[in-house]
């Protein structure tokens, strides 16, 4: 009789609360779910991750190309040698218009040789300025065409796109001097250049994108720094990835969508690049993924 | 008799020997080995920097560096001080690094030139020529006068041709008995002797 009503009792009982079937397939579904949803991510990270590496293969080479056979190592340097040959003309005419003016005419004719080597010099790294930015622009935009002529990548359930519409910048390192340094036997030239302002917090590096002017009459002259990191003892500085905080962007080359004509006023020495792929996901699911990397070129292995 | 030829043999040698050392003794200094007694002597050695400039469509490659130092030779310690060097694109001087002052002693000094090369190009002989002119101005600058110029032999043609250039008219030595007309002569000759010849400055004649 008791057993009866027990089993009354249960079967009440199970009949109010549901069945346990539907809730172990409704567990297993969502747990499937959550399966999927993490297998995804870890996909899009893993997407994610590859199209970034290559990213930062492309921008590294165009850093590594920008310094190339330290070329903007050897303008900066030789701005800075300008510079003195026109301070020491300067000085020594008027030197000789007071003790041997018989040789003024001379002495005029050098000081004038030195500044057209002055103007030649910075002309030469307006020109290179030029040059290298035309060098990353078809290095860039060469590569990211042969990603798209390459066609879909697929990996896993994604479907990659890569678009041609990438954004490059130039520009420098946040806080980096120039690997020129100040003059050592011209201690007035020093001392002016100190008044001025013109070295890199306390150390004897000139700052760069600055016109370092030679004192008047010589002050119409231009003298401009690349940044660019020195040698300090046997160390050279290679070519290394960055963060957007220590970008100093000053030129932008390509912009998607604009037609740029850039001019490049100073020799770059770091490289931003954006790149924006198109990722298809199942369920007609599409995103468009951005990824920024930038590099810094070669430091300069030259020391003065 | 073999003891006797020996003996006569070392004899010989030491003779040899000591009669060298004596004119090694003998021997003048190298300023004074290249036609006079130089108190000071500038020495201006010219090399082609290679791997420099030399991307397609540059301005100012090839570069030639000339490293200038001085030394007073005749003093026990000739130590030769650097005293700048120049960078120059053919005959356009492009940079200089000053690191020491010019002090040269009282007397006579002489410019010479060297190529590192051992043989003179004709961009190392329009920089060597660029090169002597500002040494040459440093030089009146401080009060002291040229008294020659040395140059190599197979680069004396290069340099000289550059010279008219800056007011300086390379010709034969004058004779004695004919009046110069020039503010400045300064002889040149080769580093071997074989070559003479005497600039005359005239002002305002050099074409830049």
């Amino acid at each position: 009789m008791i057993k009866k009503r027990q089993s009354r009792k249960f079967a009440s009982s199970r009949t109010m609360t549901g069945g346990v079937l539907p809730l172990l397939m409704l567990v297993a579904v969502i747990i499937a779910v959550l399966v999927l949803a993490a297998i995804a991510v870890c996909a899009l990270h893993l997407v994610e991750s590859k199209l970034r590496s290559t990213a930062e293969n492309y921008v590294l080479q165009a850093g590594i190309q920008l310094n190339k056979d330290d070329r903007i190592g050897e303008i900066n340097l030789m701005v800075e040698r300008s510079r003195e040959a026109v301070y020491t003309a300067r000085k020594t005419l008027v030197d000789i218009e007071s003790g041997a003016p018989h040789v003024g005419s001379l002495a005029r004719l050098l000081l004038e040789d030195a500044r057209v080597g002055a103007k030649q010099v910075d002309e030469e790294r307006r020109r290179l300025s030029g040059v290298l930015g035309k060098e990353v622009e078809i290095a860039l935009t060469s590569q990211v065409k042969k990603d798209c002529q390459a066609g879909t990548l697929n990996l896993m359930f994604f479907q990659l796109n890569q678009r041609e519409d990438i954004s490059v910048e130039v520009g420098s390192v946040r806080d980096m001097p120039s690997n020129a340094m100040a003059p050592v036997g011209l201690p007035q030239l020093k001392r002016h250049d100190h008044q001025e302002g013109y070295f890199f917090q306390s150390t004897d590096y000139y700052q760069p994108d600055i016109n370092t002017k030679l004192p008047v009459p010589d002050d119409d002259l231009t003298f401009r720094f690349a940044s660019l990191a020195p040698r300090i003892k046997n160390t050279v500085a290679d070519a290394r990835l960055l963060t957007t905080d220590d970008f100093d962007g000053q030129v932008i080359l390509i912009a998607p969508g604009k037609l740029v004509r850039p001019t490049l006023r100073n020799l770059p020495s770091a490289v931003k690049l954006v790149t924006r792929t198109g990722v298809n996901a199942p369920m007609q699911l599409h995103q468009d993924l951005e990824i920024t990397t930038i590099s810094t070129s070669a430091g300069s292995d030259k020391v003065e | 008799m073999n003891k006797k030829i020996k003996l006569a043999g070392c004899s010989a040698i030491f003779v040899c020997a000591i009669s060298m050392l004596a004119l090694g003794l003998n021997q003048p200094c190298k300023s004074q080995m290249l036609g006079g007694n130089y108190n000071n002597l500038i020495l201006i050695e010219t090399e082609e920097v290679k791997n420099e400039f030399e991307y397609k469509d540059s301005i100012i490659g090839p570069v030639v560096k000339a490293k200038v130092t001085y030394s007073r030779p005749n003093e026990e310690d000739a130590t030769p001080v650097h005293y700048e060097t120049l960078w120059l694109h053919g005959w356009q001087t492009l940079g200089c690094r000053r690191l020491n002052e010019l002090r040269l002693g009282n007397g006579q000094s002489a410019i010479q030139v060297k190529h590192k090369s051992g043989y003179g190009s004709l961009p190392e002989g329009e920089a060597a020529a660029k090169a002597i002119l500002r040494v040459f101005v440093d030089m009146y600058a401080q009060k002291h006068a040229v008294t020659t110029i040395i140059v190599p032999d197979e680069s004396i043609g290069y340099i000289l041709n550059q010279m008219p250039r800056a007011g300086f008219n390379p010709g034969p030595k004058s004779k004695p008995d004919v009046p110069v007309y020039s503010l400045i002569v300064i002889p040149v000759s080769t580093a071997s002797g074989s070559e003479h010849q005497v600039l005359y400055y005239s002002p305002g004649s050099g074409g830049g």
